[in-house]
């Protein structure tokens, strides 16, 4: 279970060996390889960008712009096993394209950012109960108003680690930065997070 | 060993959870041994286990839609070094065009000069004291020296609905500005008017 949570990616070696097999057939140009890839990936696309973006529509159609992106950079992966944090790097790069995009609209529409800030997460009435929509709702406030607290390279790594689910190796691939550093953020931010009382009791199901 | 009454600290216990090789032995001998330790330790790996679970829960994955093209892609790069060489090269046209119709142009039809001016008086504001102020029989000496006639502001439009003589007009507005000293203050009653 620790270990799982400490490095969940070389928890599974199977599976990161599989996706560098993958890879290293969709950059020879196998197409089936490249869809089991997508398969393997969209969920885990689409929540990163999902976090981001804040809106389902976008959300899938930036999902479906990282998946089109990577097919046509395919010959530059020069490292196959590097494949995961290759995707993310590309969505995140789309992720702040289409945020330097609203910024722009924003300015034009001078529309209140502060009103999207409070803006609640969708929720589906027809498939959860009243009760899980509450608690979902609230995981969102407690986690935004925790990751508008920390500072900016606390925040990014804390949201590629826990709700993107990268692992440190991954993340310093990411983000071209030393597994060393990216520890020192995470760690304060997660010492931040023990005392962030309501968030934790939420966690736990003690709400 | 970074240790607190004997326990680790919950900095080094936050690194047993996420990065456990960065422990030392002897930290990791403690962690074995210790009850306590090893209590707040899971405590945090649930805490973070839960945290994950609850975000992978909170996003409903929708049904994939991307379907790989048919024909190869190619994505357009944009290469800001082309797009920096471009922007330069359009500006520096843009400050030639301006040079030369600086210097080449159309010049713009020039009125003689001739020193007269009416502002320099010293009761126009401090915005207008470039020059030293000089009375106006200076200038009025200037032009009839030069043998330049005084500029007519109206144009022929404005002669003529003025009835070509505009002098009044002139005065009144003169008088406005600069209220001739007196007891009945005629250039305030002007300016009312």
């Amino acid at each position: 279970m620790q270990n799982q949570i400490a490095n969940p990616v070389e928890a599974h070696e199977h599976t990161v060996e599989w996706t560098a097999a993958l890879a290293q057939k969709a950059v020879q140009g196998d197409r089936a390889a490249f869809d089991k890839l997508v398969d393997l990936f969209w969920p885990d696309i689409y929540r990163m960008v999902y976090f981001r973006a804040k809106n389902p529509m976008d959300a899938e159609d930036l999902a479906q712009e990282v998946f089109l992106r990577a097919y046509a950079s395919l010959e530059r992966l020069r490292q196959p096993e590097r494949f995961r944090s290759w995707l993310f790097s590309i969505a995140l790069n789309l992720v702040r394209d289409f945020h330097r995009r609203g910024r722009g609209l924003r300015l034009i529409k001078s529309h209140d950012a502060s009103k999207e800030a409070h803006q609640p997460e969708p929720v589906d009435q027809n498939s959860e109960s009243a009760l899980e929509g509450v608690l979902r709702h609230e995981f969102w406030r407690e986690i935004k108003s925790f990751t508008r607290e920390l500072p900016e390279k606390e925040r990014e790594v804390f949201c590629l680690r826990f709700l993107d689910q990268l692992s440190i190796k991954e993340i310093a691939q990411l983000l071209d930065r030393a597994e060393g550093s990216i520890k020192s953020h995470l760690f304060r931010a997660v010492a931040k997070l023990r005392r962030r009382n309501r968030l934790l009791k939420l966690v736990r199901g003690e709400l | 060993m970074n240790t607190h009454e004997n326990h680790l600290y919950e900095e080094r216990l936050i690194a047993a959870v996420l990065a456990e090789e960065d422990l030392s032995q002897e930290e990791l001998e403690h962690l074995a041994l210790c009850p306590s330790c090893q209590a707040l330790r899971d405590n945090i790996a649930s805490d973070l286990a839960g945290l994950e679970e609850m975000g992978r829960q909170a996003v409903r994955v929708p049904p994939r839609r991307f379907q790989i093209p048919k024909e190869p892609l190619i994505i357009r790069q944009h290469r800001p070094g082309l797009l920096a060489l471009a922007g330069s090269l359009a500006l520096a046209a843009v400050a030639l065009i301006a040079v030369w119709l600086g210097v080449w142009g159309p010049q713009p039809a020039t009125i003689p000069t001739t020193g007269f001016s009416p502002l320099s008086s010293p009761a126009v504001g401090p915005g207008y004291m470039a020059m030293p102020p000089r009375p106006l029989y200076d200038d009025q000496d200037t032009l009839a020296g030069l043998g330049v006639q005084e500029v007519d502001t109206f144009s022929p439009f404005q002669q003529f609905v003025l009835g070509g003589d505009h002098t009044a007009v002139n005065e009144d507005f003169l008088d406005f500005i600069i209220p001739e000293p007196g007891p009945r203050g005629r250039g305030m009653q002007g300016g009312a008017a």
